[in-house]
């Protein structure tokens, strides 16, 4: 197993009804955590603490009796949940500024004022001189 | 009596803590004492029905605020 791998892998602390573990918030953003915390605290308690600067430790309390492997799967999903999290964010943060370009033309493009202008100076380069009150004579027209 | 819960500021909101220890002062004399870096809550004769989960119910009570008040950009409490 690689060195990078080892770094990812969560080390479980397992107590009655309870699971730990540790995380850094330089690997994972504290939005990631509250972002999965936000998903899991209607199946299970869920507590924060701070042992060490830049690190969270996350405690999942099962609701109801719990098995040794019941907790190590929960503790598994709440990790499978930190890192869709953090692919969520990375894309959200990646694909802003597109949005926000998206956005800025839909609300603020100035094609619709362009095509206004662009029918007004037609209107005007129309030759209408001969014609004092520029009103055009539909059966002069016709015959032209 | 129950052990206090102590919510780091750096990880929960003082607004959230505050929100949930309203939420429920109908079950347990409850108290906050603020310190530097967390607000610690005392739990007082609470309801013998919700005794066992009462704490755990209201630290997730803190951590959903906290966590709505992110989403909705208030950022993370510290």
């Amino acid at each position: 197993m690689s060195d990078a791998t080892d770094e990812l892998e969560l080390v479980y602390d397992l107590g009655e009804r309870t699971v730990s573990f540790d995380l850094h918030e330089e690997l994972y953003a504290r939005e990631a955590v509250y972002g999965a915390a936000y998903l899991f605290v209607d199946r299970t308690y869920v507590f924060l603490t701070r042992p060490a600067d830049k690190t969270v430790r996350v405690r999942l309390r099962a609701r109801d009796e719990a098995t040794e492997e019941s907790l190590v799967a929960l503790a598994g999903e709440f990790a499978n949940e930190l890192l869709n999290q953090m692919v969520r964010r990375q894309i959200s943060e990646s694909t802003a500024q597109i949005r926000e370009y998206t956005l800025a033309r839909a609300f603020f493009g100035d094609e619709t004022r362009a095509s206004i202008d662009a029918l007004l100076a037609e209107l005007d380069a129309e030759d209408l001189d001969e014609d004092p009150l520029e009103i055009e004579v539909p059966w002069e027209t016709a015959g032209a | 009596m129950p052990e206090p819960i102590r919510f780091d500021r750096e990880l929960y909101g003082d607004e959230a803590v505050r929100q949930a220890v309203d939420a429920f002062s109908g079950l347990a004399t409850l108290t906050v004492e603020e310190a530097d870096d967390a607000l610690v809550v005392h739990v007082a004769e609470p309801d013998p029905r919700y005794a066992d989960v009462l704490a755990d119910e209201l630290a997730n009570h803190a951590l959903f605020h906290t966590a709505a008040a992110q989403r909705l950009g208030a950022g993370s409490p510290a």
